[in-house]
């Protein structure tokens, strides 16, 4: 992949939003430019930011750059895909799982780091989230989620 | 290395050793029995941190947990002008263990603003908490001395007022919108952030006035910086016997303010998703009530000038009701409305 | 002046009782920590230590509420330079040179000479706020809704492109921060705008979570990309863990400078802390002889902005002391906290409750002295943390970061937040762009948007009391030469271009 590329899906992935944002926009109430409501400087800026951005990624493609990024090995883009997956999964269940979620992503992401078998993961792992818990819930009196844990922690 | 070893091992068996404590900390035998609270009870309160309303809920919260068995842990929900509070209050369900912390405008202004998911039958009001009682306030130095004077200076010279408040839908903002409704005067409503932001453009002249409570505003008057010229209350209050009520203001001036009979004081209340047990919430009650009697809590509340005046949940309902009425004729007539 | 001395030192006599001292010290330490833990800012700590501050005499509870108010900025900038996460808003730009002379070896330089220059700064900022106070205070109330939209602009024009990568680049991420900080209910009408009619989204795009995805997850994914190696041979001997001579030197006027920037910029109602470390950035990478360095791990530029940011918050404290007017959320909530203690700051407050005036600035003193002797043993602790395998660090550092951002609100809307920023920034990292310049505008998208719309209301449509005004007055000049200057820079770029034919 080259860093055109790259830039070529962040532009074109900004355009779209932008064009979301811009249409939007326009179902406030506009107002006009001495009396602007809440749609006025949404809808001005949200049409010249898509412009700008629409140049740009007109300008990218007439560049002819092919600058290859030497970071995109084969176990690296796996690495990557695993860390965004794992966090999103987290994310999904933190609720139900509570400090089951927790464990489970530091076991993946440590495991996916670069550990050797299983047991320094899981060791890190349970570690930092008793520590996590316990820190939350008697010291700083934050009640992360528990999940299906509920009954058992109180 | 091996030292590291072993002390990683230590600190996993102390782990456990403290999560094996914790889960069989609570007994598990006394399930028929009526044994709530069994865990710390959450309290939402709908703004973030520093307000007046988050104060009220950090002093109550404090004092509950010495009446319930249990400690409540007080919560920050910001978002929407409260609303996000009483959804989430809504979304974490009605097991007596969740919570909040609301007022009439949230109860009952927001829905009518915009498309809210609650109304304010969703909830079950366990206890009114505090009462803060709303004033009308301009510069130190400004050549208004009462109500009279502001709107017969206003319709002489047609003039435009510039009132400050800290959000639409805000007590505040329904004090002061109702005062200039019934007046009839032309204004220009500048929102702030917070009050603190509304008073400093107060006293630094860049807007005409604002209704606030005396806890955020009463230094400035002592200080000569802010002046009172009304309260929004049918009678006038004990710390301020001096003060007119707004009703009496227009009287002044000729005119009879509609609202008069309205108290537009902010009430804190506690309260619980509706299908919340009986007995759960008869127990909230109780213990709530006994909170906000604590003469610790009552100390705070003097503080913060509000006023505890304890009441039955009929009347409770009765006055939900009557300031919802006075909303939604301000809101129907002024055509103020989010989207 | 002589009256001054006798107070401050019936406040130092006061301050040195054991309650008071120890009151101090875990106040400080209590702030450090959640400073250095992202996420869990000092607002977050106070709100929670509040009731435990109930039992107290009301100085006592003052001086420890305040203390995790200014030690919180010691501890913001360890995450930002050992993992690029910012601990705070006001560290984002601690990131940009901190992080770069961590992974060159200097992390133990940076760490002091952010907690030296912090100490030094909120020292002036004391002073400042003990001398003059009450009049700084009234200059802050001249600040109305015209004035923000001025300073908006003028900020706007001055760091937009901070880092000094390209206009066009910069330009474009500068509207989508504005973009994005128009998102959330509109102040003004009470609408709401861009939810979707998700509630979650109606106060609008947090700055915390944004920065913690832009800058701290996003690096987190670059490195699950490309691991770095640590290589524990090279020993740094303890003499270089600290500062070299060369770099101490570098360090005196960007403190000293920053903490002039930092000041003012305190007593003005906003993200003051936030903007002084930005405005302090932009001016040593401006005088400075090697501006080519910058981004590459420069010391000015952990120096300079580490200390505006602590003048900032000394300077804070002024409004809040001098008038009862809390111009940022820690200080609403030090308000509350003196509220329930039955002391009700006001206009009146420093000659009222004058003892308890001169305590707190009596501790604050004592209390940045604990930060430096307490900091500076810790550098060395937290440098050594570069030392360890990422495969250990970058785990622990997604769970810490996973906490922080639930601990914003208590709700996984802003964990979301903070992944989604992360994986945008992750992709801006490969694209060259930068994110800098969308944060600023993300904090200055409001200035701008609300203080054009209330400056027109408050008019009834007319822009004419801008040059009316001394102080938008000033700042709209300095924007025309900030325009002026850059439209001369083009132009020598385009003849230049013209005489040398390529």
């Amino acid at each position: 992949m080259t860093k055109s590329a790259v830039e070529k899906i962040f532009l074109g992935g900004l355009l779209a939003c932008l064009g979301i944002y811009t249409v939007t926009a326009m179902g406030l109430r506009i107002g006009t430019m001495w009396e602007p409501g809440p749609g006025y400087l949404p809808l001005v800026l949200g049409g010249l930011t898509f412009a700008v951005c629409a140049l740009q990624l007109a300008g990218s493609f007439s560049r002819g750059v092919k600058e290859k990024i030497s970071d995109f090995t084969r176990d690296g883009l796996k690495r990557l895909f695993v860390y965004i997956a794992t966090i999103i999964l987290f994310a999904l269940g933190f609720t139900t799982l509570g400090p089951a979620a927790f464990f489970l992503l530091l076991v993946i992401l440590a495991k996916t780091s670069g550990f050797q078998g299983w047991g320094y993961p899981v060791l890190l792992a349970a570690i930092f989230t008793v520590i996590t818990y316990m820190t939350f819930f008697n010291l700083l009196l934050i009640p992360l989620p528990l999940g299906i844990f509920e009954e058992m922690w109180w | 290395m091996t030292n590291l070893k072993r002390m990683i091992a230590l600190l996993l068996v102390l782990a456990m050793v403290a999560v094996l404590a914790a889960g069989c900390g609570s007994d598990k035998q006394a399930q028929k029995k009526f044994d709530f609270p069994k865990k710390p009870i959450n309290l939402i309160i709908p703004w973030a941190p520093g307000g007046a309303t988050d104060t009220v809920g950090r002093a109550v919260a404090d004092a509950a947990g010495k009446h319930l068995g249990q400690s409540m842990v007080a919560i920050n929900k910001a978002g929407g002008s409260g609303s996000l509070a009483m959804e989430e209050t809504l979304k974490a369900g009605a097991d007596g263990y969740t919570v909040c912390l609301t007022s009439a405008t949230v109860l009952t202004v927001q829905p009518k603003l915009k498309s809210t998911k609650y109304t304010a039958a969703d909830f079950r009001i366990i206890a009114n908490i505090v009462q803060n009682p709303l004033f009308l306030f301009v510069k130190g130095d400004s050549p208004w001395n009462s109500v009279k004077d502001l709107i017969e200076d206003a319709k002489k010279n047609n003039k435009i007022i510039k009132v400050g408040h800290p959000g639409v839908g805000s007590a505040n903002d329904m004090g002061s919108t109702a005062f200039f409704q019934a007046a009839q005067l032309k204004t220009t409503e500048v929102p702030f952030k917070s009050n603190g932001e509304t008073i400093a453009a107060i006293i630094g002249g860049h807007v005409d006035c604002g209704a606030f409570h005396p806890m955020e505003a009463k230094e400035f008057v002592s200080a000569g910086k802010l002046k009172i010229l009304g309260v929004f209350k049918p009678e006038r209050v004990d710390f301020y016997p001096n003060v007119p009520t707004i009703a009496e203001g227009f009287k002044e001036a000729g005119i009879d303010f509609k609202y008069k009979n309205t108290d537009f004081s902010a009430w804190y209340y506690l309260a619980v998703p509706k299908d919340t047990p009986d007995d759960v919430y008869k127990f909230l009650a109780e213990k709530i009530k006994a909170a906000v009697n604590d003469q610790a809590f009552r100390d705070k509340a003097k503080a913060m000038n509000m006023v505890i005046k304890l009441l039955e949940p009929d009347q409770i309902a009765a006055a939900v009701k009557d300031i919802d009425t006075a909303y939604g004729q301000i809101i129907a007539e002024t055509g103020k409305k989010g989207n | 002046m002589e009256g001054t001395l006798g107070s401050l030192l019936q406040g130092f006599a006061a301050a040195l009782s054991a309650n008071n001292l120890i009151a101090c010290f875990i106040g400080v330490v209590i702030g450090t920590i959640t400073g250095v833990l992202p996420g869990i800012g000092p607002t977050g700590a106070i709100a929670l230590l509040l009731p435990l501050t109930f039992g107290m005499d009301s100085g006592t509870g003052l001086i420890l509420l305040a203390g995790i108010y200014y030690g919180s900025m010691y501890g913001g900038s360890t995450t930002s330079i050992l993992v690029n996460v910012p601990g705070e808003a006001a560290s984002m730009v601690t990131c940009l040179d901190g992080y770069q002379m961590a992974k060159k070896g200097r992390a133990g330089a940076a760490l002091s000479v952010a907690a030296i220059g912090s100490w030094f700064a909120g020292t002036l900022g004391i002073v400042g706020l003990m001398l003059f106070a009450p009049p700084l205070a009234e200059m802050a109330l001249s600040f109305g809704p015209p004035e923000y939209f001025a300073l908006g602009v003028c900020m706007l024009l001055l760091l937009s492109n901070l880092t000094g990568a390209s206009f066009s680049r910069a330009l474009l991420m500068v509207l989508t921060g504005v973009l994005l900080s128009m998102m959330g209910t509109d102040i003004i009408t009470g609408t709401d705008r861009f939810t979707f009619g998700i509630t979650d989204l109606s106060s609008g795009v947090e700055l915390l979570p944004a920065i913690m995805g832009l800058f701290g997850l996003a690096e987190v994914l670059a490195v699950a990309l490309t691991p770095y190696a640590v290589s524990d041979a090279a020993k740094v001997k303890f003499r270089e863990l600290y500062l070299k001579k060369e770099e101490m030197k570098r360090s005196v006027w960007p403190i000293l400078r920053g903490s002039l920037i930092g000041f003012p910029m305190g007593l003005i109602p906003g993200p003051a802390a936030f903007l002084s470390s930005l405005l302090s950035y932009k001016a040593e990478k401006q005088f400075s002889k090697h501006p080519e360095e910058f981004g590459k791990g420069a010391i000015e530029g952990v120096a300079g902005p580490e200390s505006a940011n602590n003048a900032a918050s000394s300077a804070a404290m002024i409004p809040l002391l001098a008038l009862g007017l809390p111009f940022a959320p820690p200080t609403a909530l030090l308000l509350g906290g003196l509220i329930i203690h039955g002391v009700n700051p006001g206009p009146l407050f420093i000659t009222q409750h004058a003892d308890m005036f001169w305590l707190v600035v009596a501790s604050m003193y004592l209390g940045n002295v604990m930060l430096l002797v307490l900091n500076l043993p810790l550098v060395g602790v937290f440098a050594s943390l570069t030392k360890v395998q990422p495969k250990v660090l970058m785990p622990v550092v997604v769970g810490i970061m996973i906490v922080g951002a639930y601990s914003l609100n208590n709700s996984l809307f802003d964990i979301w937040m903070m992944i989604i920023f992360g994986v945008v920034g992750f992709v801006m990292k490969y694209a060259d762009y930068d994110p800098a310049p969308l944060v600023v505008g993300l904090v200055l998208g409001p200035a701008f948007e609300e203080g054009l719309r209330k400056t027109l209301l408050m008019s009834q449509g007319s822009l004419m009391n801008i040059a009316t005004r001394p102080i938008t007055a000033t700042l709209f000049a300095i924007s025309a030469l900030i325009i002026a200057w850059v439209g001369y820079r083009w132009l020598q770029g385009v003849r230049r271009a013209r005489r040398q034919p390529a």
